[in-house]
């Protein structure tokens, strides 16, 4: 989670409006993550957006765990999911920064808005 | 009758001049996020847990319930911003060293945040027909209108309220998302007033959204605006109260920051 936000910390330092985007992003990823509600109830091509979200992995973990019938390596995969998926994020978070920090020298906006 | 003329000016000019400095989603990309997708996800959220933890009962409960809440953003965070930004923006000694009408200078924080969001609520519905099959065939529209402005009015008078609080504490935001939350637990718009315990109810009964939303509700359903009159005078009541007790904290905050010289310390 700490990884994703990274990514969208410097989305918001890009474009100061992403602020109020995050905001709203807080109930989509509540229901993409599946922590109250299974995401079987939603559409089939929300599948892909849920599989790309470290949170949907934590909350299958955290199911798994709860459920006595789920040895540790069947609980391996979301860990596993939850680790690449915040490496990933890692490296995006890394080249946004980058091309935030170019684009502020380009623009002059280094100490301004 | 000219300072009554001077009052009425003052109101509508004081209105329109905190809406083009200090209204918070004046940018297309800001409204949208806020008013128009957020909403959407909020209403998509409840309803979808509503109806996934009671086994397929009506959605339209979560829909019209969240449809209502949202005139909160508005009424609580608009407002907010509109008496906080004085302060943030270094004019409030301007807005103190004036002469003018404390109760028409303060009042008229609130109007377009009032109309704004009747707005919201409209696209909240919007939301809720277009998407999750909401049935409006039995409603007054009209009466629905009703309801959604004396409820939009009454959260204005709790963000009044909220917004005399940011002229002395920096973490007004944590108090407003407070409110914004409890509105939504206490409010019935995901949750049935009488399956609270007594203790909460009592708490939902002094909050403004609990009767505009169960009037809403009621209106959907079929009745007409007699039916829910009562309900609207108290809403109606319970939005002047907040508005009294904020304005008296307004004038309250005025005096003591001009006695101790603390209007710019922030």
């Amino acid at each position: 989670l700490v990884c994703l936000g990274l990514v969208l910390a410097t989305l918001f330092v890009l474009n100061p409006d992403m602020q109020r985007w995050s905001n709203g992003l807080e109930f989509p990823v509540f229901i993409l993550a599946g922590f109250l509600f299974p995401i079987a109830i939603l559409p089939q091509w929300t599948t892909p957006l849920s599989y790309i979200l470290a949170p949907y992995w934590a909350a299958v973990a955290l199911h798994m765990s709860s459920n006595s019938n789920s040895g540790i390596t069947e609980i391996g995969l979301p860990w596993a999911m939850m680790a690449l998926l915040g490496v990933i994020y890692l490296f995006l978070a890394f080249w946004l920064f980058r091309k935030m920090l170019f684009k502020a020298r380009v623009d002059a906006t280094l100490t301004g808005q | 009758m000219s300072k009554v003329i001077a009052n009425i000016r003052l109101f509508f000019q004081g209105a329109i001049l905190s809406y083009i400095a200090l209204f918070a989603w004046f940018r297309p990309s800001q409204y949208i996020a806020t008013k128009v997708v957020g909403p959407l996800a909020q209403i998509l959220f409840f309803t979808l847990m509503g109806k996934f933890g009671t086994s397929g009962e009506s959605a339209d409960f979560y829909i019209i319930g969240n449809a209502i809440q949202i005139t909160a953003l508005s009424g609580i965070f608009g407002v907010t911003f509109s008496l906080s930004g004085d302060r943030w923006n270094g004019t409030l000694p301007y807005l103190f060293g004036t002469p003018a009408n404390r109760m028409t200078m303060f009042l008229g924080r609130a109007v377009v945040h009032v109309i704004d969001g009747i707005f919201g609520v409209l696209i909240g519905f919007t939301w809720g027909i277009t998407l999750l099959g909401l049935d409006l065939s039995n409603t007054d529209p009209l009466a629905l209108l009703l309801v959604i402005a004396v409820t939009t009015f009454s959260t204005s008078g709790l963000g009044l309220m909220l917004g005399s609080l940011s002229l002395v504490t920096r973490n007004v935001m944590f108090i407003n998302n407070t409110a914004y939350f409890l509105l939504l637990a206490l409010s019935g718009s995901n949750i049935a007033i009488d399956r609270l315990p007594s203790a909460l109810q009592a708490v939902s009964n002094v909050l403004p959204l609990t009767r505009g939303i169960s009037s809403a509700r009621a209106i959907i359903n079929g009745a007409t605006f007699q039916d829910v009159r009562p309900a609207m005078l108290e809403e109606i009541g319970i939005g002047m109260i907040y508005i009294m007790c904020g304005y008296m904290l307004f004038r309250w905050i005025e005096v003591l920051a001009k006695r101790r010289g603390t209007l710019d310390v922030m």
